[in-house]
């Protein structure tokens, strides 16, 4: 009952955010980058474990952009350039201008390493396939459609190998499904092809959208939990949810990723309670609004202690542990 | 056959070399570079704007809109009465907006868009054009807890842009543009929105125009060609059959065709803008029609942007040449 996780990335610490620019300057070599990636991952895994934070994520070291990551492991994108995204934030917004294909696996790898080192579970982390297309420039596939489909296949297959390597969660992030409300039915689609089967836990992230177009439509997305933000709105949209009931688990987001201001146990609190008269508490986990990557990782560890300690002080208060 | 621009454009450029704002923004954050600094790239991130207009032979150009974060942002920093909020997608994009919250009395404590007017127009031997978030716009990108209503906080932000437009006409401005984007989505304030615009305008001789992207225009078309402003903005790609709804259009007025793509590189291909023109031409006179792109070009990277504007001032060029002007 209300475990606690993260939604994926966490932010990079210094030494690799310099070895990241002197590899695309082509002045270190893939290994040279590799190692500290992997160092930068053991440091986030052993600051999950003081935490104490029960379901893990790897951090995403090895990526700048959740889209653009895959679009350079794929097979039929090309990059076309930063676009901003908000403030001074910006994403290389990859081109399809080609048949999208798989070569390899794209996350195992690091999956492997991250899980070796702990006994927590720690969560197998894709983008979805209505994402990446909204998300890219489409000069090749006929339409939106098509595109979406094809990318559904391609990262069906990396689902089912992260389950092969032993994932029992697997997250399939879609922030941009609520960006237009009729292609829902699109990404519904798109999901079921990528789930199909699949024995381990799946997940959706979905962030930044007005949940009123897409509630209850989204209860038929092909997962077993939604992962939605909260505290960005100061618990505002959990109205919503109230009617017709939720029908999945739920991850609730507590902290807003966006400020630099550390939330209070108090205010994490409860946000926590006013969603437990809403949400069964046996379907209930706790995590961030978002991915974390835009913080520093003083304020990450800050914030995320906030929120165990907010969750262990509810659970004694209720007698749940 | 005259060309323009909608506002926005890229803050970075595609070249490694080329004065890179985001750099320095995040430099300055961290202390490397003083705020003087900062303001240096600024300026010369506005002047390349600038130029790449003007080298691209756009006729009516914007300053790119180079030092604001949204739509809303030279409001929302320049006003009382106004906090910074949550990020919210901007429309269908994958683009994110600080929404304001209203929470006292809105008053302007410098100009919105006048000193960055001054120094654009410096630059720019052709017109620039100055470009503001209209009411119901601002209205639906924020959060009100002071006014009693969504009208009166349109009123109120209505008079602060009545200021203004007079501060840009006293500065020499000739082109105000108000965005409208969600102006589709409020029919049932069509009659509201005439009287708000009518007041910014009231009385003054300069190039008003509206411009409405992303949403169709379908719900408002009858009331938006007859708003009191000398132009109309169209996004006629995301819609593409609100061309349809032009046969209505008031032919006293200029119509500012979004046939340009502003959110993908594709580049267009000309035998369709032309088919698009000639059908628009049968609704309204060739000296009443000017080319745009569909949106402010921000969604591109430079080069694309660039390649964006050539594409259509060639046709724009050719289209002249074969009428013959």
């Amino acid at each position: 009952m209300l475990q606690t996780t993260s939604v994926g990335s966490f932010p990079k610490p210094p030494y690799l955010v310099a070895a990241r620019a002197k590899f695309a300057a082509q002045k270190i070599s893939y290994d040279e980058l590799f190692e500290l990636e992997q160092k930068a991952t053991r440091e986030l895994i052993e600051m999950q474990e003081r935490i104490g934070i029960d379901i893990f994520v790897h951090g995403e070291m090895e990526r700048g952009d959740m889209a653009t990551y895959f679009a350079e492991k794929l097979k039929g994108f090309t990059i076309s350039g930063p676009v901003r995204a908000y403030g001074n934030r910006y994403y290389r917004k990859p081109i399809v201008s080609g048949d999208v294909t798989r070569p390899e696996a794209m996350t195992v790898a690091m999956f492997e390493y991250a899980q070796s080192l702990t006994d927590k579970p720690v969560k197998g982390m894709l983008t979805g396939p209505y994402t990446m297309c909204d998300w890219s420039f489409n000069n090749f596939y006929a339409d939106r459609r098509a595109l979406t489909l094809a990318l559904a296949e391609v990262i069906g297959e990396e689902a089912r190998a992260l389950e092969d390597a032993g994932a029992k969660y697997i997250q399939i992030d879609e922030p941009a499904i609520s960006t237009r409300p009729e292609e829902l039915d699109l990404a519904i689609e798109a999901m079921g092809i990528v789930t199909h089967g699949m024995k381990a836990k799946t997940i959706s992230h979905i962030c930044y959208g007005d949940f009123k177009t897409i509630y209850p439509k989204i209860l038929d997305l092909p997962v077993d939990q939604l992962d939605l933000e909260f505290a960005n709105s100061d618990f505002s949209n959990l109205e919503i949810f109230k009617d017709p009931p939720f029908t999945k688990e739920i991850a609730l987001g507590v902290l807003d990723i966006h400020s630099h201001t550390i939330e209070s146990v108090g205010q994490v609190k409860e946000w926590i309670l006013s969603a437990l008269e809403v949400f069964p508490p046996e379907k209930v986990y706790i995590d961030p609004d978002c991915g974390l990557k835009t913080r520093t990782l003083e304020e990450t560890e800050a914030k995320l202690k906030i929120m165990v300690q907010a969750v262990r002080e509810i659970k004694a208060e209720k007698g749940w542990e | 056959m005259k060309t323009t621009v909608v506002g926005n454009y890229p803050k970075i450029p595609s070249s490694k070399d080329g004065v890179n704002l985001r750099r320095a923004i995040n430099r300055e954050e961290k202390g490397k570079i003083s705020s003087v600094e900062l303001e240096e790239i600024r300026q010369k991130t506005i002047i390349r704007t600038i130029n790449d207009q003007l080298d691209a032979g756009v006729d009516i150009i914007t300053d790119g809109q180079i030092r604001w974060n949204e739509l809303t942002f030279p409001m929302a920093t320049s006003m009382t009465g106004a906090l910074p909020g949550g990020l919210r997608r901007f429309y269908d994009n994958n683009n994110y907006y600080r929404r304001p919250q209203v929470t006292d009395l809105l008053t302007r404590t410098k100009s919105f868009v006048t000193d960055e007017y001054k120094f654009a127009a410096e630059q720019s031997d052709r017109p620039v054009k100055a470009v503001l978030c209209g009411p119901i716009t601002f209205c639906d990108m924020t959060d009100n807890f002071y006014y009693k209503s969504f009208d009166k906080t349109a009123e109120a932000i209505t008079d602060l842009l009545a200021e203004e437009v007079s501060d840009l006409i006293s500065a020499g401005c000739k082109h105000i543009q108000i965005d409208e984007p969600s102006l589709p989505l409020f029919k049932h304030k069509m009659g509201l929105a005439r009287e708000l615009i009518d007041r910014i305008f009231a009385g003054t001789k300069v190039e008003s125009s509206i411009f409405i992207y992303f949403n169709s225009i379908a719900p408002i078309a009858e009331g938006l060609f007859d708003l009191p402003v000398n132009g109309i903005g169209l996004d006629l790609v995301s819609h593409s059959g609100d061309i349809d709804l032009l046969a209505d259009f008031d032919p006293d007025k200029t119509l500012v065709a979004g046939l340009f793509d502003g959110r993908n590189i594709m580049l267009e291909n000309e035998k369709k803008i032309r088919a698009s023109i000639e059908k628009i031409l049968t609704y309204l006179d060739n000296d009443k029609l000017i080319l745009s792109p569909s949106c402010g070009l921000e969604f591109l990277p430079q080069k694309y942007a660039i390649a964006k504007m050539k594409r259509m001032t060639e046709i724009a060029k050719k289209l002249s040449a074969g009428k013959g002007k």
